[in-house]
């Protein structure tokens, strides 16, 4: 029996499907709900969820664990060294297309680059590389980029009234679309629109795309055929594809992620400098008369970035990932795994490990400046790995210039939300009932 | 336990139902933990004064001191040997250390004629016992100048006239004919302390420790690096190696590792040291635990030890109850020795020159070997024992994959333990000193050397009816009539290697129930006396995951941890320790002939 892991019992199943489980199915997968956000928000459900996984951990790990989700027991991966295995080994053996997410994002990106498999995926992957410039230090648009991002702040500040996440993910949104299509686009908000709509039919998991995906493709696709040079779409020409790539639907996971995941952190993010005063004092004097539409200035403002992670890890847009076993799969010390077995990755717990986090609830973005929070294979919400977000270098760069114009320039206060106390931050932030003075 | 009255005076394997063979075993053990257990003055050097040094209370020493923390010697390395028999009957007939001359024993009675298979038993579960043994004792080298000489007939080949065995020295004083014997040290702690992987003592292991996350030294293929003994593995005990004992010293060597790795993953903080020592409890724990419920049953396939060791182990209440309940108060007869408190009933702790004697069973080992691949089943070469051991060792192991030689010596049957069966390779061994024995003659010399009774007084010690004459000893009246011929008829001269080899064992036992005696109170003593097993086999000393590692592992989970290439052969297999299957015999659902035949208590025996 020892070479398989250890079993949580059927009882810590139903709970860790109560509290860990289901609340990320009824907030949304991919759009999330904000009435039952809101509502749960006001729940100590992440606690809960948090001190679960930390009891199921603390009794069957450190090592991965089978727990039971639903009818069906997965593997649990809580430590770093197993984390590496999986997303090191992703998409093969660990294919990042469970069930559930394959069904749900067929529904507006069926054809995306987290749910392919083998020479697909490695042309996806390629091509999307090579647009978003993985791996470069300074995209070679970012100066147009940073200009916009700047422009976005502006914007906010001059709403004249505190700011909602509203307004934030609006101007964010509008940013998305002139990054990846141009100034073309920048007020074809119906664009965005059409993909909530198709996302909110993705939390129902269909398995097939949405009534309307066509029409939508075929949007994309018509700014994908009259590039912009100052844009992403001015870069696909140059970028390696093939017949099977789909360049529309590939374009589809960037306005997903820039327009709506990373404004959600940038809020968070936000709040926490309203209310942290040093924080905010440090961050302050890395921009402080800075023109943040130069490149340098903005990639150089890495206590900037350590905010924006920090926003990131501790409250994570996805709360738990998946990958499938695609074969069978022998860990470290011969336990074996047969294809077909889910993986889940609890970010919530991992990220806010405090047995072995030591800075787990406290706001610390030097730990991602001088310390060694970015080789920490816990912190996944850019995952790691072959599958690590190849724009994950970009959107920090857009966040940068955005938040570092909104310090430089304003005085972020918080004008509504919770009281955060700077060395036990929650675990949720409802980013709905937050408004931020700027 | 209630005292079952045995007007027929019956052996415990002669009771009629397997509830009264439990009960009299229990009593014989209770009796043999009564009257068994001797010692004498001078077994070990004072206790040191002042406090026990840091660390002690924690783990086991490398020299097997502070197992007893109120008797910090006890055990311990250079420690003498205890007895099972009263001092009194150890007396030394050094007149007739040579009477009957025990090369024509050797010769006559002992070297093997033909191979007898054990059948229940595989070669690997013959290296496992020396691997074993070699945890426990270890007399000593002993001296160049201070040999017995044993004359060699004109008609022996024995390469060397008089063949030379060099004395075993006592720890102090001498040999004196016609008084008890002394006291011989044990190179080796008494302890079931791993002491084979990590050798006894700090200098020992300080070699073979890499002084990293407790990790001790494997390169990286895997294998043990080398010594500067020449084909010698560098781990804990290098004498009598083959690759049997190489191949098991490799795996737990690489387990230890393991176990470092998965305490460490759990406990970030702990250094060098304290994983160190929670591999050496870890380990030590499993060895023991799959001796005790992996090896045994499987040597000793009467239903009454089947259910008898898992009961040293995990008590009467079995191993699923514990596991979800826990200990039921403080009861050995309930819930096992491991975890109970510590006992040494009528003496202190230490091996014993008995015990010593009974664990000869070089009967197991076969003279010839073959070897085939793993990956393809083919026959790959055969190999006579002497090219396989002592300093050939090494490079024999590198002409081969592991797979290749695990699959090979899974395979292959241990001898049966009976006359004419003692493999005569060992009966003309060059050792890596260049030293040429007869171990067989060796074997009949130790014990009178040593001051053990012969069969009929070590059996009446044991309060085991004497045997009135030689036909009684064994139902093979041929063996019969050569051992009458040899001992010219005096049953009560028979050594006692003689008399365990010609006994009829019980049934499906692989050794007899003579040796069986000493190895039923031995067994369970190793396990009771020792603190790491008993009051402190806990998640607090071992931590969980170590404490986990030892309840959840068994000798299949270590060989496909590091042998994954073997689940072919042993992936549907109850026990290992029985002879594996060819590869690819396996149909699904239906276990091959040889797997269905280890699974019956069947044994070989040629009587």
């Amino acid at each position: 029996m020892a070479l398989d892991f250890k079993h949580a019992s059927l009882v810590e199943g139903v709970r860790f499907t109560a509290q860990v489980g289901v609340p990320n199915v009824v907030q949304g997968l991919f759009r999330k709900r904000e009435v039952v956000v809101s509502s749960l928000g006001k729940l100590p459900g992440d606690h809960l969820a948090y001190r679960l996984v930390e009891g199921l951990e603390k009794k069957y790990g450190p090592d991965p664990f089978w727990v039971r989700v639903g009818g069906d027991e997965a593997l649990l991966v809580t430590h770093p060294d197993d984390l590496k295995v999986v997303l090191g080994g992703s998409p093969s053996p660990f294919a990042s297309d469970p069930d559930a997410k394959r069904k749900g994002m067929a529904a507006f990106q069926p054809d995306a680059l987290t749910i392919s498999r083998g020479d697909l995926w490695a042309d996806r992957r390629a091509f999307a590389e090579a647009v978003l410039e993985t791996g470069n230090p300074t995209h070679t648009l970012a100066r147009g980029f940073a200009v916009q991002s700047v422009a976005a702040a502006d914007g906010l500040m001059s709403l004249g009234r505190a700011a909602t996440f509203d307004d934030v993910n609006k101007a964010f949104q509008r940013l998305t679309r002139i990054v990846v299509f141009g100034a073309e686009a920048a007020d074809d908000a119906s664009l965005t629109e059409q993909l909530g709509d198709l996302m909110s039919a993705g939390n129902k998991m269909p398995g097939k795309p949405a009534d309307g995906y066509a029409d939508f493709h075929a949007r994309i696709k018509e700014y994908v055929d009259n590039p912009d040079p100052a844009a992403l779409t001015g870069l696909i020409a140059g970028a390696p594809q093939s017949a099977g790539t789909d360049v529309p639907g590939q374009l589809i996971h960037w306005l997903f992620a820039m327009g709506d995941t990373l404004p959600a952190n940038l809020m968070r993010a936000l709040a926490v400098l309203a209310t942290h005063s040093k924080v905010l004092g440090v961050a302050r004097s890395e921009v402080a008369g800075k023109d943040l539409t130069d490149v340098e200035t903005v990639a150089g403002s890495t206590y900037l970035a350590g905010c924006i992670l920090e926003a990131m890890r501790l409250w994570p847009t996805t709360a738990l990932f998946g990958r499938v076993q695609a074969e069978e799969v022998r860990w470290a010390n011969g336990q074996k795994t047969p294809a077909g077995t889910q993986v889940l990755i609890h970010n919530l717990f991992n990220h806010r490990n405090r047995a072995r986090v030591p800075y787990a609830d406290r706001f610390s973005p030097e730990e991602w400046v001088s310390g060694d929070a970015s080789d920490d294979w816990r912190f996944n919400f850019f995952s790691h790995g072959p599958q690590g977000c190849p724009g994950a270098g970009l959107s920090i760069f857009l966040g940068q210039a955005f938040l570092g114009r909104l310090i430089a320039r304003g005085e972020p206060k918080l004008a509504a939300g919770p009281r955060l106390r700077p060395e036990q931050l929650p675990y949720a932030i409802d980013i709905y009932g937050v408004e931020i003075r700027l | 336990m209630v005292s079952i009255p045995n007007p027929l005076n019956l052996q415990w394997y002669e009771h009629p139902s397997l509830i009264l063979q439990l009960a009299a075993l229990s009593k014989a053990r209770d009796d043999l933990r009564e009257q068994n257990l001797y010692e004498q003055d001078g077994m070990r050097p004072d206790d040191p004064s002042g406090d026990p040094p840091p660390g002690v209370e924690r783990a086991r020493t490398a020299d097997g001191t502070y197992n007893d923390l109120g008797c910090p010697m006890m055990g311990s390395k250079d420690s003498g040997f205890g007895r099972n028999v009263p001092i009194a009957n150890t007396v030394i007939d050094r007149k007739r250390l040579l009477t009957p001359d025990p090369r024509e024993i050797s010769r006559r009675l002992m070297a093997r004629d033909t191979f007898k298979p054990a059948g229940i038993l595989n070669a690997l579960g013959a290296a496992w016992l020396q691997f074993e043994n070699h945890n426990w004792f270890f007399h000593g080298d002993g001296r160049a100048d201070r040999v017995i000489e044993v004359p060699i007939r004109e008609d022996d080949d024995f390469p060397e006239k008089p063949m030379r065995i060099r004395e075993t020295i006592p720890m102090r004083g001498e040999i004196v004919d016609g008084q008890p014997a002394p006291v011989f040290g044990n190179a080796e702690t008494h302890w079931w302390d791993g002491s084979q992987v990590y050798g006894s003592g700090a200098e020992k292991q300080g070699k073979i420790r890499t002084g990293v996350d407790g990790k001790v030294r494997v390169d990286d293929n895997g294998r043990l690096p080398a010594s500067d003994i020449p084909g010698i593995d560098l781990t804990g005990m290098q004498e009598n190696y083959w690759f049997g004992p190489g191949l098991l010293h490799t795996l737990f060597a690489r387990e230890h590792n393991s176990v470092c790795d998965a305490i460490k993953k759990a406990h970030p903080e702990l250094d060098d040291q304290r994983l160190f020592e929670l591999g050496v409890l870890v380990v030590s724990a499993l060895i023991a635990k799959i001796h005790t419920v992996e090896w045994t049953p499987c040597v000793l396939r009467h239903p009454a030890l089947q259910i008898g060791m898992s009961a040293n182990w995990y008590g009467a209440l079995g191993e699923a109850f514990r596991d979800k309940i826990g200990r039921v108060g403080d009861s050995e007869a309930l819930s096992g020795i491991i975890g109970s408190a510590t006992d040494h009933h009528s003496a202190p702790f230490s091996l014993t020159e008995e015990f010593v004697s009974v664990y000869r069973m070089h009967p197991l080992i076969p003279d010839d070997w073959s070897f085939y691949s793993l990956a393809s089943g083919e026959h790959l070469k055969d190999a006579y024992f002497t090219d396989i051991q002592g300093s050939y060792t090494r490079d024999f192991m590198h002409s081969l994959e592991m797979g290749d030689m695990w699959y090979s010596i899974g395979k292959a049957s241990a001898g049966a333990v009976c006359l004419k069966n003692y493999p005569n390779a060992l009966r003309n061994l060059t050792r890596v000193d260049g030293q040429v024995t007869d171990l067989a003659t060796l074997d009949i010399v130790r014990d009178r050397e040593r001051g053990v009774p012969r069969y009929n007084d070590f059996r009446e010690a044991l309060r085991m009816p004497r045997r009135k004459k030689i036909e009684d000893i064994t139902p093979n009246k041929d063996w019969a009539r050569e051992i009458n011929e040899i001992y010219n008829g005096d049953v009560d001269a028979v050594d006692l290697q003689i008399g365990m080899q010609a006994e009829q064992p019980p049934k499906g036992f692989g050794f007899s129930d003579t040796a069986f005696r000493i190895f039923i109170l031995m067994a369970s003593r190793r396990l009771k006396s020792d603190r790491f097993f008993t009051t402190d086999f806990t998640p607090e000393i071992y931590t969980k995951t170590g404490y986990d590692w030892v309840n959840d592992n068994s000798m299949k989970d270590v060989l496909l941890r590091h042998y994954p290439e073997l689940e072919p052969v042993i992936g549907d297999v109850e026990r290992v320790f029985a002879p594996w299957h060819e590869l690819g015999a396996t149909e699904p659902g239906k276990k091959p002939v040889i797997l269905r035949a280890a699974d019956t208590v069947k044994s070989y025996l040629p009587f």
